[in-house]
């Protein structure tokens, strides 16, 4: 009887330790302590029922006796609950046969002992909150127990599905264990031998539990029950097998057989002892506190059912908080994914930063304040004519922008009619366009390179913008003409009708002649050109009626701070090194800078040095240079042998020269050519081998100036011209290649700016010096004497300077910028400094160009000033020539008067006042004398300096 | 205006020099039988001076009277060309060789024109137009030979009057149906006189010692010199009286330039210098300096610093030189050529060596 049950505890053991890991065995452990729990909860409220001495004597005799008993027991316990399906349905059981008790034993008690109500209730709240929490436990625990016996192994579901009929038998035999049948009891037989060994400990705990519930029904009949004991050991002596002990424990539990048989049959039988010692345990304590404190066992009892409240209570509050933070550690998960798709998809929906970021105010602006403010002086220029305004008055004006009073004049518009902003590609021309003319209160109409832009559009776009409002805004329209360099001839020729017909309205209103003026239309509206190359041949009637405005790159100072601004947005992390090198790479082009940073930006959030280094524009192309390098490279004999013997009809040099024919461009292998053989090392002590090389290319120069004609037959004979610097410089070391040769570029593109040049004055000259004087004659000997006519010598001494003499150097120097329509430009410099810039530049077309001082050029730009508001006054006043003569007389007067000022040693103030006193003339007509001598008296000293900074809000621009 | 057009003679009466052909030109003006005409010497001899006198001469003030035309003109592989014509109602201005190449058609297509629209007036003075052109030993072969026919067939209509420096570019055929007429240049002492009448009309004094001096750097050029005198009235200090500070006369700085070129080819002859002259012949192309007048100024220089056995050498390869950049684009390839074969011959003369045959 003993090998058996030892046999049966190793099978368990190898199956938990196969099936279960060491997780379930802890959860089995939490479900032993709730069972445990129960127990004694049971048995306590029992043993408080119990009052009588020779039960707790009997009880006391069993754990002394079986100290060997307690080691065998806790292997077994552990197998009882290692297989989980039966441990979970014998739980769920229990719980049951639990309630089913105690339900009777309330009944029992209540017309026995009505002088304890207040026990019933403690007993009902002890029952019900065990049930409760043991009920979370197992549902909570089983879903895993199942998933993971599925996962790992599919024999298993067996034994679920076998558990489920067990419970259902099991009911079924409690409740026929009531009514006491023998026929279910035959029944429960056949059952039984179905089962399989597992389940036969379970059997055994319902009959423990049934037999306990017996005893008590029968406490009293002590007698008979030791008859029946001894019946029930001797049928057990008798048969060896466990089937035949199984029937005899339930005939004796139908029998209503007391404690007595069960423990007598126990005594021999391993597994009753385990549990009735437990209980023993549990009894022996409690009834020692029972006895210790009689008079206070109400007292006793309510605070060990508080404790086990409070356990529970703090067991389930654990468990509770433990599955919120999971759940709440879930929830962060789903959210941390749903950032990251976040994160992927908004740099796809962004537009571009060129857009974004782009200046929308007039102190957003990068760049040159001064250009700047000057356009935007220019365009508030015409708000008398445009919005009704006053005048601009001049003293202020000029406080602010000396270098421009051309731009105050009598009229209610600038006299140059068209603003034209100069620059190279990516300097801020179309923003600042844009940010004036909306600043000023205009609407602005683009025409842009890329739309329609002909003689038919100007006509259409521009003269309907310029004569009428819109019909889709209040506003008026200010026209800007975008990349006007690139665009047709003929818009630029359209362009130049509206601005003469606008000259011979103006001269015809001023001479009153009303009839005239209705042929000619006036401009009423601002006209802005973008252009990048001012000297395009295209551009040269516009550019004596536009107000130039060169643009330079912004300083990389603030560029590099307005990219640090953009990156921080962006939460990009750089630093200053990398932006300023990317600056430098583009040559402070912001849109290029801009556009490079967003592309940077996609694959990285931090930008360094070595990552802009790479949009560095490669040097050389792959192909070109490898076949320079191999043209200047001497084979050894190996290397040539492999050649030809991979081809035997095949040399080196054939291979040269197909791959010479290969490329696409010959001419710019043999300029490639040409600029690195004078690099390399060859040993010629007389140069004959340049001399050769001179005749082979006047060779090529032959062959390709005859493709150029048409005669494409001859290319086939181009690469034998390049194959001679294989023969003549190539050396056994590879030759370093310099930087792409640029200088034949370079010297075409200065080359057409000069010539460009040369060309715009020549056609400023009449017919009859275009007769007298071919194109050679003026480059080479005309040009020279006209700079140095232009830039006289002046010495400050006054002793060696007669007042007579200089007149005539001063006038004829204005003679000769008014005659060949020259005048000096106004231009800052970046320090803040002005010079005086002959316009059109024939400085570039000499060497060594002839300058002379700032306030000799200040003094001969205002008295050609002066001399062409003479002009213009002789010219209007032809109908009249008794009133014209007097004017002449007076201004002689006043010219006398001003240039014998400027030897008492006022030269740069002095002119500033002429200015104003001629433009007081000039404003005044003839008839008034008396103002005349007013405005001689007039002393201005005002100018704008840097020496004294002075902030200036931007009210008081506007407001000009 | 500058005083080289403000002082300018405008009638054959009131030249200054060549008296004796002023009155022959007055001569063959009056009559009705007037000749083409073949006008050359040297430059700044006052060449263009009589053939505006001649065509005042001809038709009264009214050839005075000038605007400027620019006419297109489409080349049979579909190329348009523009050139500039001086007009009046009596008479065409051209300069052909602005266009380079393309010159023949050009000079057919716009003679025919002129020729076929006769004079209707059989009162007029003149019943024939006069056709100016303009540095006419720059046309090219093909050129002056249309020339040939058209002066013949259409001699009734018009009459042509060519201006050159030289006449050994100009054709046999074409100096045989002209009538050449030789503007020599003027001897210093008639520079002076010029000049001397322009600063009377002026108001200024001169000394002597300048007056010569600028007389005798001039090359006998009078629009140089004119030129000069009025560059030292613009340097000279604040006074009536030009002074003669004894300072070199400023040369004009493409010919500085080119001198500087010359120095460093002389100081060394390698390969590294070759390179550096490169760079500078780059810097004279892009200011519009013509390569024949680089080669010119080069040579010139040469043969006022180089010994007298390199001369023949060196001026046959200027020519030669000159002639590869007329027939092809790269004007930079034969310059240096020159700039090699000059160090070439004379490192050999330095060396000792004995000098090729050219």
């Amino acid at each position: 009887m003993d090998s058996i049950p030892n046999e049966d505890d190793l099978e368990k053991l190898l199956v938990a330790e196969q099936n279960v890991p060491y997780g379930k065995n802890y959860e089995s452990f939490e479900d032993e302590e709730n069972y445990l729990l129960e127990l004694r909860n049971a048995n306590a409220l029992e043993n408080l029922e119990h009052r009588s001495i020779p039960n707790d004597l009997f009880h006391s005799s069993q754990p002394v006796g079986s100290p060997t008993r307690n080691g065998d027991d806790i292997p077994s316990t552990l197998d009882l609950y290692s297989s989980d399906n039966a441990a979970i349905d014998t739980d769920i059981s229990e719980d049951e046969t639990i309630n089913q008790r105690h339900a009777p034993q309330t009944d029992y008690r209540y017309p026995n002992t009505s002088a304890n109500p207040k026990m019933g209730l403690e007993e009902s709240m002890d029952i019900d909150m065990p049930s409760i929490d043991l009920d979370i436990s197992n549902a909570a625990a089983f879903p895993r127990d199942s998933n993971l016996l599925f996962r790992n192994y599919n024999s298993h579901t067996k034994t679920s599905e076998k558990g489920s009929p067990v419970n259902f038998e099991k009911e079924n035999q409690d409740s026929n264990v009531l009514f006491s049948t023998g026929r279910t009891s035959v029944l429960h037989i056949d059952a039984e031998q179905s089962q399989t060994n597992n389940t036969v400990t379970p059997l055994k705990d319902d009959a423990l539990s049934l037999f306990s519930f017996e005893n008590d029904v029968n406490g009293a009949v002590n007698d008979n029950s030791l008859d029946q004991k001894l019946s029930a050991s001797k049928n057990s002596q008798r048969v060896s097998l466990p089937f035949f002990s199984k029937i005899e424990l339930d005939e004796g539990s139908s029998f209503s057989g007391p404690k007595i048989s069960a423990r007598t049959s126990s005594g021999k039988i391993i597994y009753f002892p385990k549990k009735k010692n437990r209980h023993s345990d549990g009894l022996l304590l409690q009834p020692k506190r029972l006895a210790d404190e009689i008079s206070q066992v109400n007292e006793i009892g309510k605070d060990f059912n508080q404790d086990l409240l409070n356990s529970v209570r703090i067991w389930s509050e654990n468990f509770l908080i433990v599955s919120k933070e999971k759940s709440v550690a879930l929830k962060t998960e789903k959210l941390d994914s749903l950032q990251i798709t976040n994160c992927t998809t908004k740099p796809q929906s962004q537009k571009l930063w060129v857009d974004t970021y782009r200046p929308q105010l007039f102190r957003d602006l990068l760049g040159d304040e001064r250009v700047h403010r000057a356009a935007m002086h220019w365009i508030k220029a015409w708000d008398p004519c445009v919005f009704g305004k006053s005048r601009l008055q001049p003293s202020k004006s000029m406080r602010f922008n000396p270098r421009f009073t051309n731009i105050t004049s009598d009229s209610d518009r600038p006299d140059k009619r068209i603003m034209m902003l100069t620059g190279l590609a990516g300097a801020g021309k179309t923003t600042l366009a844009h940010v004036i003319a909306h600043q000023a209160g205009y609407k602005v109409l683009e025409i842009n390179a890329s739309d329609d832009r002909t003689a038919h559009t100007v006509h259409e776009k521009v003269s309907s913008a310029i004569s009428n409002h819109s019909a889709l805004s209040s506003q008026p329209t200010c026209v800007i003409v975008d990349e006007i360099d690139g665009g047709d001839p003929a818009f630029v020729r359209a362009l130049l009708s509206l601005l003469e017909s606008d000259e011979k309205a103006t001269e015809y209103s001023q001479a009153g002649n009303s009839k005239k003026k209705k042929k000619f239309k006036k401009l009423c509206r601002p006209i802005i050109c973008i252009c990048n190359d001012l000297y395009t041949p295209a551009l040269r009637p516009l550019r004596p009626y536009a107000q130039i405005i060169y643009f330079r790159p912004p300083p990389q100072a603030s560029l590099v701070g307005r990219l640090r601004t953009i990156c921080r947005n962006e939460n990009i992390a750089v630093d200053s090194r990398s932006l300023t090198l990317l600056t430098d790479i583009y040559n402070s082009d912001i849109r290029s800078c801009i556009n490079s940073l967003q592309l940077l930006s996609l694959n990285n959030k931090r930008i360094d040095s070595e990552t802009i280094k790479l949009l560095q524009p490669k040097s050389n192309s792959f192909s070109t240079s490898s076949l320079i390098q191999s043209l200047f490279l001497q084979l050894d004999n190996k290397q040539i042998r492999a050649i030809e013997a991979s081809q035997p009809t095949y040399s080196h040099l054939d291979a040269l020269l197909a791959r010479i024919d290969g490329a696409n461009d010959s001419e710019s292998v043999l300029m490639n050519c040409f600029h690195t053989y004078l690099d390399l090392p060859f040993t010629d002590s007389l140069l004959s081998k340049p001399a050769l090389t001179s005749e082979w290319l006047y060779f090529f120069d032959q062959l390709h100036s005859q493709c150029y004609k048409g005669n494409y037959e001859l290319w086939r004979y181009i690469p034998y011209s390049i194959i001679h610097f294989h023969y003549l410089y190539a050396t056994p070391e590879k030759c370093r290649l310099p930087h792409p040769p640029r200088s034949d570029l370079e010297a075409l593109k200065l080359y057409r700016t000069r010539k460009e040049i040369l060309d715009s004055f020549i056609s400023t000259l009449n017919a009859y010096e275009n007769q007298m004087h071919g194109e050679r004659s003026i480059l080479l000997e005309l040009i020279r004497t006209i700079l140095i006519t232009i830039n006289p010598t002046l010495k400050q001494k006054e002793d060696s300077m007669p007042r007579s003499a200089l007149p005539s150097k001063i006038e004829h120097a204005i003679n000769i910028l008014n005659h060949y329509n020259l005048r000096f430009q106004q231009l800052p410099v970046g320090d803040g400094n002005y010079v005086y810039r002959l316009e059109p530049p024939l400085d570039e077309l000499v060497w060594d160009a002839p300058t002379s001082s700032y306030s000799v050029r200040q003094m001969l730009s205002q008295e050609l000033l002066k001399k062409r508001l003479a002009d213009i006054k002789k010219q209007t006043l032809t109908d009249n020539p008794t009133s014209s003569n007097s004017s002449r007389k007076r201004k002689d007067f006043n010219s006398g008067k001003a240039i014998k000022r400027d030897f008492f040693g006022r030269i740069i103030s002095e002119p500033k006042s002429e200015a104003v006193t001629s433009n007081n003339a000039a404003l005044n007509t003839g008839d008034h004398p008396v103002s005349i001598k007013h405005a001689i008296n007039i002393k201005f000293h005002d100018g704008f300096s840097n020496a004294v900074r002075k902030p200036i809000s931007l009210n008081e621009i506007l407001n000009f | 205006m500058l005083w080289l057009d403000q002082y300018r003679p405008k009638t054959l009466a009131s030249l200054d020099y060549h008296k004796q052909l002023s009155e022959r030109l007055i001569s063959l003006s009056s009559t009705n039988e007037f000749p083409h005409l073949l006008v050359y010497g040297p430059s700044g001899a006052g060449k263009k001076t009589r053939v505006v006198a001649i065509l005042r001469e001809l038709y009264g003030p009214g050839s005075e009277k000038l605007k400027i035309d620019q006419r297109t003109f489409l080349t049979p592989s579909s190329k348009k060309l523009q050139i500039n014509i001086v007009s009046s109602l009596h008479h065409l201005e051209i300069t052909p060789s602005d266009v380079g190449n393309y010159d023949r058609v050009i000079m057919q297509e716009l003679l025919k024109d002129v020729a076929q629209s006769a004079q209707v007036d059989l009162q007029a003075k003149k019943i024939f137009k006069v056709v100016v052109i303009n540095v006419a030993d720059e046309l090219t072969r093909d050129a002056q030979a249309a020339l040939r026919r058209t002066m013949e067939k259409y001699s009734n209509n018009i009459r042509l009057i060519l201006i050159a420096n030289s006449t050994s570019k100009i054709i046999e055929p074409i100096r045989s149906r002209t009538l050449m007429v030789r503007v020599a240049a003027p001897t210093p002492e008639e520079i002076i006189l010029v000049m001397s009448k322009i600063l009377t009309a002026q108001g200024l004094e001169a000394p002597d010692s300048l007056l010569n001096n600028i007389a005798n750097n001039c090359d006998r050029n009078l629009r140089k010199a004119i030129l000069l005198l009025e560059t030292v009235h613009a340097k000279s200090p604040g006074n009536k009286q030009l002074i003669d500070t004894g300072a070199q006369l400023p040369l004009p700085d493409w010919q500085t330039f080119i001198q500087q070129v010359g120095d460093s080819m002389l100081q060394e002859q390698s390969p590294a210098r070759i390179l550096a002259v490169r760079s500078m012949l780059y810097d004279l192309l892009s200011h519009c300096i013509p390569p024949t007048t680089i080669l010119k100024e080069l040579l010139s220089f040469f043969l006022s610093k180089v010994d007298t056995k390199l001369h023949p050498y060196l001026i046959q390869a200027a020519a030669n030189y000159e002639h590869r950049t007329r027939m092809g684009n790269k004007s930079i390839f034969h310059l240096e050529a020159f700039v090699a074969y000059f160090m070439k011959v004379y490192a050999m003369l330095q060396l000792g060596m004995e000098l090729p045959s050219y």
